[in-house]
């Protein structure tokens, strides 16, 4: 697994519109196929313009963002968001779910914005409502609720809910943006228990975001933004 | 490479079925004022068709000079009073020209329990046309033919509730308690007619020399009058040909070739009629022409009633907006969830424009439904003070045009908010946070 490069930046420089000196400048960065890195660093060092430069929500000014083999900076908006639904699963801090769809129809969802990740489950000729399924009763949520409203649900629920929605159809990249932030201590540990064994499981590799440095130890690599960000004010944080 | 529509189309109805109360208001609103717009439409193109069919066949009206319109409107319409009379034998001169294929004399004033009686001859029933030609057809009965003798229009029979044979009294002048009652001359009903629609349904009919018996002994006491109430002290010894009318209200034309027609109008506004040597002053009018001055005259309010309505439905819309658009702050997140899952902004636009196009849609669906609601509820009612008989048809094609135009304004008003959530998930992506 390990070598073959999943995520690479390249002399890349972003910064948001309206504002003059960039947010993010990285002379180069590397992640490998599987690996499990940790982002870390203060409010405003860049963090939250990274996940959006990788998730493709932005394109830097200058410089490359290859994803999975794809140089996504020459995508159109299109292209991008099309390319977001087939390779990548996020994970927010709160709030990811539609508060109108079920449990299952909330991860399912992801398949339905996606002919790639639906391709993936084919192959493996298993449908996306039993995928769901499995995904949920390996992040340990009970049966009683998987027809629920997922406002009944409690965050740390919720959270575990929005992992199998980002791991369904196995995506090569899983970008998790403080994910455990509103959890508690001890459901905190359980739910990093569980991302990393279902990442590991299904082969992706996952970019963890946090400013708790104390979740450190669960990672294979550590990257510390302010060290690598060049960009000297920091902004953009938003 | 683009998701399907159903997709979103489902996430727009779970979406809308989350906020049911909201979304039930302001489909509320729109329905009401659809139902509004549709009502208003209704009424206004049915009066005109059932102005347009109560006179058909006839070439023109004669009456005392007045307007146009008001020779019309009281001849044929029941509405208003004549403010003079035509003499009869102006009628007989009119009767009399070559050019003339029949004419139906009418004189109006009495009523009989708020509806009117109509004073005319048999020529009433042979010649007298409404709707699409079609002549006058009895449901019971049969024509009068003597002195006393009536027959009323179907609304006038199932209000009253009479059967042939009943005695009916005639008042002088209008409304349902007429002080003045000819009570000592009861009429036998003899013929009922089938509905026609029109004003003919709410009238009482009944010969010429029927009015003029009754009539005989009111007004100034003559010496003439005197004898005559004498005479009629001997039960119907009165003779009908003693019983000619001096003057009539208006009369009903039928000229027999359409290209005489404005020879013969000229003729009688020209006053060409002469009676007893001296010419007699005389208006003659073309139905449709003066249908149409009815039509300029009203159009102007009917054109304020539209308007009115087509902004109460405007206001609808711009409730259902502000309702959408209110709602987008609270949807920011669900906007970044569709977006992180690879929603592109166009789709987050469509999902918006999606929204408002189902509801207005569901908002016609209940309006339309509420419309024929009130038709059926409110019709009896509006055609026993109007006459107007508004009919359960399917929508008109101006009517579903209409309704087309509201349709799009939905689109339209999904389009700002549509718009905003475009922006907003340009702008912001995916970093919102609550």
């Amino acid at each position: 697994m390990s070598g073959k490069s999943i995520i690479a930046l390249n002399q890349l420089s972003f910064a948001w519109p309206k504002q003059a000196k960039p947010a993010l400048q990285i002379d180069a960065f590397q992640l490998n196929a599987g690996e499990r890195l940790f982002v870390y660093g203060p409010s405003g060092c860049g963090k939250s313009t990274l996940l959006s430069l990788l998730a493709g929500v932005v394109v830097p000014q200058a410089g490359q963002v290859e994803i999975a083999g794809q140089r996504i900076e020459r995508l159109s908006a299109a292209q991008r968001d099309h390319f977001r639904a087939d390779n990548i699963g996020l994970v927010f801090q709160q709030f990811n779910l539609l508060p109108y769809l079920n449990v299952l129809d909330n991860i399912t969802l992801a398949c339905d914005f996606s002919r790639q990740r639906a391709a993936t489950l084919k192959t493996r000729q298993v449908s996306a409502l039993s995928e769901a399924k499995r995904l949920l009763s390996r992040l340990l949520l009970p049966e009683a609720l998987w027809q629920h409203s997922v406002m009944s649900l409690s965050i740390g629920q919720q959270q575990r809910v929005a992992v199998a929605r980002a791991l369904i159809g196995a995506p090569p990249v899983i970008i998790a943006d403080e994910p455990t932030s509103a959890l508690d201590h001890q459901s905190r540990d359980q739910f990093l228990q569980l991302l990393m064994a279902e990442t590991q499981d299904s082969g992706s590799s996952l970019v963890f975001v946090s400013h708790d440095e104390s979740l450190k130890d669960h990672f294979d690599r550590h990257l510390h933004l302010p060290s690598l960000n060049q960009a000297t004010v920091s902004q953009g944080g938003l | 490479m683009d998701i399907n529509l159903a997709t979103l189309l489902r996430l727009s109805l779970k979406s809308l079925a989350n906020r049911r109360l909201t979304v039930f208001l302001s489909v509320l609103t729109i329905a009401f004022s659809v139902a509004l717009l549709l009502t208003v439409e209704r009424v206004r193109t049915e009066a005109r068709t059932s102005f347009n069919q109560t006179i058909s066949g006839t070439d023109l009206i004669v009456g005392a000079p007045s307007g146009d319109i008001q020779l019309l409107l009281y001849s044929v319409f029941q509405l208003g009073n004549a403010s003079a009379n035509m003499s009869w034998k102006a009628a007989q001169e009119i009767a009399a020209m070559p050019e003339v294929a029949w004419t139906i004399p009418l004189a109006l004033g009495d009523s009989h329990k708020g509806y009117r009686v109509m004073g005319t001859e048999a020529a009433y029933f042979d010649h007298y046309r409404y709707g699409r030609k079609q002549p006058l057809a009895f449901a019971e009965g049969e024509r009068f033919d003597k002195l006393y003798q009536a027959v009323i229009g179907a609304e006038v029979a199932k209000t009253l509730g009479y059967k042939i044979g009943d005695r009916m009294v005639i008042a002088h002048g209008m409304g349902r308690h007429s002080f003045k009652e000819h009570d000592d001359k009861p009429f036998t009903l003899v013929g009922i007619l089938k509905r026609t629609g029109t004003p003919v349904d709410r009238s009482v009919l009944v010969s010429l020399q029927s009015i003029e018996a009754i009539h005989v002994g009111w007004g100034k006491p003559a010496v003439q009058d005197l004898r005559a109430r004498f005479s009629q002290k001997q039960a119907s010894g009165l003779d009908e040909s003693t019983l000619q009318p001096q003057s009539i209200t208006a009369l009903l034309v039928g000229i027999n070739k359409k290209t005489q027609l404005f020879q013969v109008q000229r003729a009688i506004n020209e006053g060409k009629i002469t009676v007893s040597g001296k010419s007699e002053a005389l208006q003659a009018v073309l139905p449709a022409v003066a249908l149409q001055q009815v039509w300029q005259l009203v159009g102007v309010a009917e054109n304020a009633l539209l308007v009115v309505a087509g902004f109460v439905v405007i206001s609808g819309l711009v409730g259902l907006m502000s309702v959408i658009l209110t709602g987008l702050n609270e949807r920011r997140r669900e906007i970044a969830i569709l977006r992180a899952l690879g929603a592109r902004p166009v789709q987050v636009l469509l999902l918006l424009v999606a929204e408002a196009f189902m509801l207005t849609l569901l908002g016609l669906l209940c309006g339309s439904g509420l419309f024929y609601l009130l038709l059926l509820v409110a019709a009896p009612w509006v055609y026993e003070l109007w006459g107007i008989w508004l009919p359960v048809n399917f929508f008109s094609l101006l009517e579903l045009k209409l309704l087309a135009v509201i349709a799009v304004a939905g689109l339209l008003v999904g389009l700002w908010p549509g718009l905003r959530a475009y922006r907003i998930s340009l702008a912001e992506g995916l970093s919102v946070r609550l």
